[in-house]
């Protein structure tokens, strides 16, 4: 009777443990497809709001999921980092949005100068340019 | 129309010039990569969104980079810099500012590449030390690059490593950092 005892309670702290492990070590951030926006904002308006006031937009914006409307001014890929989308705006800079994982080239041929896009990400702030990481395309899919 | 034509081009040398006069350069896409060497494992994240304006009138440099734009060959691994080590939500940036002696050739951008001792405060987690380290400027047909490297020591920026994971990162890991720079000349 005690073993069985025992084997609970040592089933117990083991699943515990496993918790534990799982949760602070092995845990990782939902993809940005599951996550929901808690802003919309068109690429222009978005960049012009951390223009005239950066500390009001970081505490709007910052480490929030945003969604942006905006036009492709340009895509950078390279071989050390994800590729980056950026979006044109009425400033100095422009929306650069880091993607959450490798394009695919048929993805790629998609995303032409010009075209509007929607854009998911998390907004990580400005310096220049206003940064997004973790970035999917919304639309056109 | 001719006439116009030979002003125009005239207008937009004076412009360069003009730019190049100032002698500030800036880049929105310099990289800096560091690199952790332990027992356990190597770690290397990249940045190359870095922000550098570098005024060769004044021999002054500031770089600007969001903590978060570091890129890990590993999610988990990101995931762990950002909200464990370097608490980005609370520190979201790293900024360094510094001087540095001109020699002439570089002033006047002539092609060369010139070794300078750049003398200046970096801030990481929100701790400012001082740091000195070599840099390497060069010209070539205008252009106007740099490069450098140095040592951080996680515990000099207060940057808590848990005991657990003591062997999968190095005490002092190596930064180096290449900017590309463009003349600059605020609107």
């Amino acid at each position: 009777m005690k073993k069985k005892y025992f084997l609970i309670i040592a089933g117990l702290v083991g699943l515990i443990v496993a918790y534990f492990v799982w949760d602070n070590f092995l845990r990782t951030a939902p993809s940005m497809k599951k996550l929901d926006a808690d802003y919309r904002v068109n690429a222009m308006e978005f960049y012009a709001e951390f223009e005239e006031n950066e500390e009001a937009a970081n505490v709007k914006y910052l480490n929030r999921i945003i969604e942006v409307v905006g036009e492709v001014d340009g895509i950078e890929v390279t071989d050390d980092t994800k590729p980056v989308i950026s979006l044109k705006t009425e400033g100095f800079g422009v929306i650069k949005c880091t993607m959450e994982s490798d394009l695919k080239s048929s993805e790629l041929e998609k995303i032409q100068p010009n075209s509007t896009l929607v854009i998911r990400a998390e907004c990580i702030g400005m310096l220049l340019d206003v940064l997004m990481t973790r970035s999917i395309i919304i639309e056109p899919i | 129309m001719k006439t116009f034509k030979i002003l125009f081009v005239l207008v937009l040398a004076l412009l360069a010039v003009s730019a190049n006069a100032q002698g500030r350069y800036l880049t929105r896409t310099g990289h800096i990569k560091f690199y952790s060497h332990a027992p356990l494992e190597d770690i290397e994240a990249n940045n190359n969104k870095v922000l550098s304006i570098v005024d060769l009138s004044k021999g002054q440099v500031a770089v600007d980079l969001l903590i978060k734009a570091f890129e890990f060959e590993k999610k988990l691994m990101q995931e762990h810099f950002n909200e464990n080590y370097m608490e980005s939500d609370k520190y979201p940036k790293s900024t360094f500012k510094g001087d540095f002696n001109v020699p002439d050739g570089l002033k006047s951008m002539d092609d060369g590449t010139y070794e300078v001792d750049v003398d200046g405060e970096l801030t990481i987690h929100g701790v400012k030390q001082p740091l000195r380290t070599k840099a390497t400027l060069k010209v070539a047909n205008g252009n106007l690059t740099g490069a450098l490297s140095f040592n951080v020591r996680v515990k000099d920026y207060k940057i808590k490593i848990p005991k657990v994971v003591v062997r999968n990162i190095a005490e002092e890991v190596e930064v180096t950092a290449t900017f590309e720079y463009e003349p600059y000349q605020k609107n």
